[in-house]
């Protein structure tokens, strides 16, 4: 067996509390590692030529790379190997990145943990066998889950690509929250004049589905092939889908979770959203003094909300702009923590807001209370440092966003996650922010965090093309991981025909032993666990590699 | 429920029916001067006994991979015997179809390793002397014959009943001569209190098992140990140099690891939920190792957490193959 | 004067690919400080953990060895971590009858939760070295 070992220093990532130098060196004097190399990035093209290099003039049979987590560069390296035609799942990748030196400071115990990992990691693949990565037909088709502007988005994007889509809304009208906008800032456009451009450009089109009052009932399959059940007003439609986009929006945070603020209690305290349908509707006295409230329902841990909503602040300028506008003599004096006015322009209206007779106070306002002669809000200025009382004719409060009402009925049917918040959760912060865990499957949007609505059409659209980079070949890869059966030594008992969750173990009864079904099995080792000699057995994660890598770890040095 | 009292002759007449067929086979017990031992019957039951006082082994061991395909057998065995050929059942190691299970009160056993034990049919080894018992029948979870398809009972007035449990042993029952009753009196075996959780710790494991040799004897003979080729056949888990070093560097410990602690560890998890503690384990080891003790008490400690108890419903679905959404909080830490 | 020198546990760690192994991804991403003794076998999913696994684990020398999975109900494999739930029940009450109970711990920590993961492994390796060094 001829193992290369490379480890990479990721810059100084990994070098300043690895000695990545005298681990290479350590690994050299094991027989069956016939190269090991130290390099400063080995993603990098010189990197990448000196795995390439290495494995032909060595003949190398076993690649372990040891980098970053395994989940980046993914197929980067697994490629390196395909380039020299070993098989790509003769690589074993190992954390000493975010598994060890971003987690420790110890510079020699640190080294000494990277040297087990790689260890591990070498006893391991030393078990590894060449396996073949099956490919599947994929349909060139997208489920969209929601109606509003990214999914939208997404929608016409993969309908314009020649993608068959379906699209799914679950109230009666497309367009989501953007269709009661009146007016969207920047632009100033209404709110429902965009939607309609979308909506008719999309009605138009001959490949896309459009199912209102509808809702997503049932998901299996996987990745290319998936099958979803929708329940709409004409009964249950069954779609086959390449992959799914979700984009099922926000919730508008409840001002009821705060009863302090009195909301609901009187009509002179709403919310931007209220403001926002009343629109010409709205009645003031003369001389109005109103109150625009930041950061309701945002920042704050004590309503488990410590995240910042990222709309609020434009939305409190707005509706602060909107006021002065219509009622010139009006006071209108808006309450804040920080300004966060971050779109493009969004500084330049913070400051023209002010310019057109605003005030901004920097305050936490405690309690708001209506009184007969007006509605009283009690607060202190952190600026002035000082404890107030002022009425007011009306409050507006800017509210923030919270997760999707139907985040975690989605998450459990689609098998992605959520993050703390209860807003969809991406595969990494940085460099896959539009995928999910599960292959296909992706978010757009603010159900995957606040996003405003420019960045919402944008999102939705970007990840409506990696849908479609993924489908565009009509084929795709299925990892090789899964179970395997050893007739010889399996007795029948069927216990993993029994506990398996895909329900891909099917008895043979003439044989008495048991067979998997490739297609159906998901790969998650149950079987393996639950049959006590082993006789069935996940592929990539056999008892043997498993058994080594512990013995690996504890080794005693 | 109903049953037939039975006098001598009785059950073996409904036996001999079975046998005369020709297509059925009849498993039990046969006594000579020598002792009483595990015999399949055909054509004729010669000299059965429907009891053995005397334990070499488990008879479901004979039962695994057994896919009669047509012919039938009557089984008329202890009832650990019974209730492992009904974990057998579950794990499909034998076709039920065709076989009739019968149960028959058990008054306790000697180890087959005494020497100079009298064949005595009638012998009740718990209730006369208790101290030759073997450890497994001394803490015995169920002797009564209620398990199978059809039980042998004893009541307090020294009558023998034969009792149906299931269609099959309904049909057993008919081949009896004589009336069936409503039966309404007291057994003489009473259902058996539970014990006291097994507790241990390495120390006394070590010196129970520091004449181990791994011969796999227990494994062997166990009637519920199944696998057609066994994880401590290969090396996986067997002791490697190096690990008895990584061992004894970290512990300091001077005891030798053998490969003793993961192969009984190991195998004590394995057959927990079907171990019925019939102590055949410990009857074949050669080094007089107690495994009973630690067997039958990790079992029933594992099988209680989920309220199982082997044997006792074909029905009832090994614990790991299955789950409930609400359970086990306290597992989590 | 002879200085007493502190003996670190080694902790084992089995980590499922889609919770508990990204959640360690993202405490290392966000250079969270967790114990150099905690080292991770990554799994497919937590039921692929075989007690023998564990039992192997303790016996070559780990202190502790824990078992990390999605919380139960978020399984991306459905239903895996149910069976998990169970196997290592079984396991804790055969190793808590040889009064070997502190040796294996069994956690729920979704993907996003790095915060938590850190805290569960810093948790478990603190109370095991005090054990360790007779506190």
């Amino acid at each position: 067996m001829k193992t290369g070992i490379f480890i990479c220093h990721c810059g100084h990532n990994i070098k300043h509390t690895v000695d990545v130098a005298g681990l290479s060196e350590y690994f050299r004097k094991y027989p069956q590692v016939t190269v090991s190399e130290d390099y400063p990035f080995l993603c990098s093209e010189p990197g990448q030529n000196m795995i390439t290099d290495s494995i032909e003039k060595h003949g190398l049979d076993r690649v372990i790379v040891a980098s970053c987590a395994p989940s980046l560069h993914g197929e980067l390296f697994k490629d390196l190997l395909r380039k020299k035609d070993v098989n790509p799942f003769l690589l074993r990748r190992v954390s000493i990145r975010e598994h060890c030196s971003w987690v420790g400071d110890d510079m020699e115990e640190n080294t000494e943990k990277a040297k087990r990992l790689i260890l591990s990691g070498l006893y391991g693949a030393a078990h590894f066998i060449p396996l073949e990565e099956k490919q599947v037909d994929v349909n060139k088709s997208a489920l969209v889950l929601g109606g509003g502007v990214s999914g939208l988005s997404a929608a016409l994007f993969l309908s314009k690509m020649d993608m068959q889509v379906y699209l799914v809304e679950e109230t009666p009208e497309l367009g989501g929250r953007v269709r009661e906008l009146k007016s969207v800032w920047p632009s100033r456009k209404n709110g429902a004049d965009i939607i309609a451009e979308m909506e008719n450009e999309l009605k138009a089109r001959d490949n896309v589905a459009i199912f209102t009052s509808s809702k997503l009932t049932n998901f299996e399959g996987f990745f290319g092939n998936y099958q979803a059940t929708i329940d709409t007003p004409n009964g249950e439609k069954k779609v086959m889908a390449g992959g799914v986009v979700v984009a099922i929006g926000f919730t508008p945070f409840d001002p009821d979770i705060k009863p302090e603020l009195g909301y609901g209690r009187d009509p002179r305290i709403v919310t931007t959203l209220d403001l926002e349908r009343m629109a010409d509707a709205l009645k003031l006295p003369d001389k109005p003094r109103v109150a625009v409230l930041h950061c309701i329902g945002s920042r704050d841990e004590q309503i488990g909300r410590p995240y910042c909503s990222r709309i609020c602040c434009i939305n409190a300028l707005r509706a602060a702009e909107g006021i002065k506008e219509r009622y010139p003599d009006s006071y209108v004096e808006s309450f804040y923590m920080d300004m966060r006015a971050h779109p493009r322009g969004g500084e330049e209206f913070f400051e023209d807001t002010q310019e057109k007779g605003v005030l901004f106070t920097r305050a936490n306002i405690a309690e708001i209370i209506p009184e007969p002669e007006g509605v009283v809000l009690h607060g202190e200025d952190t600026l002035l440092d000082e404890v107030f009382e002022r009425g007011f004719d009306l409050v507006v409060l800017s509210i923030g966003m919270s997760s999707p009402a139907t985040s975690r009925d989605i998450a459990s049917l689609l098998k992605i996650s959520l993050d703390k918040d209860k807003f969809f959760l991406e595969a990494h912060i940085k460099l896959r922010p539009f995928d999910t865990a599960v292959k296909g499957i992706f978010i757009a949007g603010s159900c995957s965090g606040p996003k405003d609505v420019e960045e919402s059409i944008s999102h939705g659209r970007a990840s409506a093309l990696k849908l479609y980079g993924f489908l565009n070949l009509g084929y795709a890869f299925v990892d090789p991981f899964i179970s395997i059966v050893d007739p010889k030594r399996c007795s029948g008992c069927r216990m993993c025909e029994q506990a398996c969750v895909a329900k891909a173990i099917k008895f043979d009864e003439d044989k008495h032993v048991v067979h998997v079904e490739e297609a159906a099995c998901m790969g998650c080792g149950l079987c393996n666990a639950t049959c006590p000699s082993s006789a069935i057995s996940l592929k990539g994660y056999v008892d043997t590699i498993i058994g080594d890598e512990i013995s690996a770890l504890l080794e005693a040095m | 429920m109903v049953g037939k009292k039975i006098t001598n002759g009785q059950i073996e007449g409904a036996l001999n029916k079975l046998l005369s067929g020709g297509d059925c086979l009849v498993m039990g017990f046969e006594k000579d001067s020598a002792g009483i031992r595990h015999r399949v019957f055909k054509d004729s039951l010669g000299n059965m006994s429907i009891t053995n006082h005397i334990f070499a082994l488990n008879g479901g061991l004979y039962l695994r991979r057994l896919f009669s395909k047509g012919a039938r057998i009557a089984l008329v065995l202890r009832p650990c015997e019974i209730r492992s050929y009904v974990e057998l059942v579950k794990l499909s190691q034998v076709e039920p179809e065709n076989i009739i299970a019968v149960s028959v009160d058990c008054f306790g056993t000697i180890s087959s390793k005494v020497d100079g034990v009298p064949v005595d049919p009638d012998a009740d080894v718990l209730g006369k002397e208790p101290d030759r018992a073997r450890f497994a029948c001394a803490n015995c979870r169920e002797r009564r014959g209620v398990v199978g398809d059809a039980g042998v009972r004893l009541d307090v007035s020294g009558q023998y009943w034969v009792l149906p449990y299931t269609e099959k042993g309904g049909k057993f029952l008919s081949l009896i001569e004589g009336p069936e009753e409503d039966v309404t009196v007291k057994m003489a075996i009473p259902p058996s209190k539970s014990a006291a959780a097994f507790q241990t710790d390495m120390a006394e494991f070590a010196k129970d098992f520091s004449n181990c040799i791994m011969c796999m004897n227990c494994r062997d003979m166990c009637p519920v140990c199944y696998c057609v080729d066994c994880v401590f056949n290969g090396d996986e888990y067997l002791p490697k140099g190096d690990a008895l070093f990584n061992k004894i560097f970290r512990s300091g410990s001077t005891d030798m690891p053998s490969g003793k602690e993961l192969f009984h560890l190991i195998r004590m998890y394995h057959v927990s939920q079907t171990c019925v503690g019939c102590g055949a384990c410990e009857e074949a080891c050669p080094q007089g190792i107690p495994l009973t003790k630690y067997f039958k008490g990790i079992s029933e400690r594992l099988q209680g957490i989920f309220s199982y108890m082997s044997g006792r419903d074909p029905n009832e679905q090994i614990p790991m193959v299955t789950f409930l959404e609400d359970e086990l909080k306290n597992a989590e830490d | 004067m002879e200085q007493k020198i502190e003996k670190n546990p080694e902790i084992v760690g089995f980590a499922c690919s889609f919770c508990t192994f990204k959640a360690s991804e993202m405490a290392g991403s966000l250079r969270m400080k967790y114990p150099e003794g905690v080292k991770l076998i990554q799994v497919p999913c937590s039921s692929r953990v075989d007690p023998a696994f564990v039992i192997k684990a303790i016996f070559e020398g780990a202190d502790g060895v824990f078992v990390a999975g999605c919380h139960p109900g978020d399984c991306h494999f459905i239903k895996g971590n149910y069976f998990t739930r169970r196997k290592i029940a079984a396991l804790k009450e055969e190793l808590e009858a040889f009064g070997m109970k502190d040796k294996l711990r069994l956690f729920w920590v979704s993907a996003a939760e790095a915060r938590r993961f850190v805290e569960k492994v810093t948790e478990m390796y603190n109370d095991i070295k005090e054990k360790k060094n007779g506190r």
